[in-house]
């Protein structure tokens, strides 16, 4: 719509709209329904909508979430445990974790002779979940 | 751990307690938008006897299409505005594409002319240039000398109220900040609040309902107003 063009009973409409903003929405509604439009129908109608429309999003966020925990709990699932190993394999592998010189944090378990085998298969199921996050992680 | 997701801007605003007024000043301003083109043109029809349409759209329809919208991400959020300026910046343009379809329909029920061969021409595709076609204009011209017939007549009937007939004249003439219209005519800012809060008892008379129907038969019909 040109401007320069805009008549008089245009500018006075364009006037009234912009100081309805002056009003209450109580004076609104019921200027609205002077100009024929079922106002408290159409707010409830969208707050319904609004209403359902965010739920629906929310919803497909949470799916989301239970989606990744899925996941994440399968590939835990996944990861050996050596609880359950043979003594003998147990030390075998800690033996081998302690001396690999890729390990810098197995330095702090080189001198503890006290350790027993249960402590060494959680330190390596420890080092194996490392191993697995630090690779999930470069992947992603 | 409760992890909580941040609303986007779109739905804090949506879910301001503001939201009601906001939504209903939007469908105020998309009606006026409607009744503006009628101004231009547009031919509405009416629902349920009073509602005006565009098309086939109500005011309440569009601002429902432009909410749809802004939801559905097909019209981003400007989260620079507020969400009346966003949502009325969406009906504005839906609105507009009525009237430009509304032309369109006007134009297309053309009486077939022959050329010299005898074969079927169509006056549309032959017309040269872009210019205002003669008929419009003359349409258009009869437009705004009904609209300044409107306004006088409109502006008698609050005769001897000297307040309501500068605010008006104000309005007619563009000035729509309320210091403006203070510095031209003296009216208190306080003042045209409840100016304009008195007009909506005169709804009828402004945003014309009956004349509008009238107005569309009339012009179906070919009539001068």
């Amino acid at each position: 719509m040109n401007d320069d063009e805009k008549g008089p009973m245009e500018n006075v409409l364009e006037g009234l709209d912009l100081h309805s903003e002056f009003l209450s929405l109580e004076e609104l509604k019921a200027e609205l329904r002077t100009r024929g439009i079922a106002i408290d129908d159409f707010l409830t109608k969208m707050n319904r909508e609004i209403a359902a429309a965010q739920k629906a999003d929310r919803l497909s966020w949470m799916q989301i979430a239970d989606d990744k925990k899925r996941a994440l709990k399968s590939i835990h699932a996944k990861v050996m445990t050596w609880s359950g190993k043979r003594e003998d394999e147990i030390r075998a592998a800690f033996a081998a974790f302690v001396d690999n010189p890729k390990h810098e944090c197995a330095l702090a378990f080189r001198k503890k002779s006290n350790l027993s085998v249960q402590d060494m298969a959680r330190i390596l199921d420890a080092q194996e979940q490392l191993r697995r996050k630090a690779r999930t992680t470069r992947e992603s | 751990m409760v992890i909580q997701r941040m609303d986007s801007p779109l739905d804090a605003a949506l879910n301001h307690p503001d939201c009601q007024k906001i939504l209903a000043l939007a469908v105020g301003h998309a009606d006026i938008t409607i009744r503006k083109y009628v101004w231009r043109g547009l031919r509405p029809t009416f629902r349920s006897d009073q509602e005006i349409l565009a098309g086939d759209k109500s005011a309440a329809d569009f601002v429902q299409e432009a909410v749809k919208r802004l939801r559905g991400e097909q019209r981003a959020f400007d989260a620079s505005k507020t969400l009346l300026e966003n949502i009325n910046s969406i009906t504005d343009s839906l609105i507009w594409s009525e009237k430009k379809s509304s032309d369109r329909t006007g134009i297309v029920d053309y009486a077939e002319t022959k050329d010299e061969e005898g074969s079927p021409s169509d006056p549309i595709s032959r017309a040269a240039g872009s210019l205002e076609v003669p008929g419009e204009k003359l349409v258009l011209d009869e437009l705004r000398e009904d609209q300044r017939r409107c306004f006088r007549e409109l502006h008698a009937s609050f005769n001897g109220d000297d307040e309501m007939t500068k605010y008006l004249d104000a309005l007619a003439n563009g000035f729509f900040k309320p210091e403006d219209i203070q510095k031209l005519t003296d009216i208190e800012v306080k003042r045209v609040y409840e100016l304009r809060r008195k007009l909506i008892t005169y709804a009828p008379r402004f945003f014309g309902v009956k004349h509008y129907k009238k107005f569309a038969r009339l012009l179906e019909e070919g009539e001068s107003i």
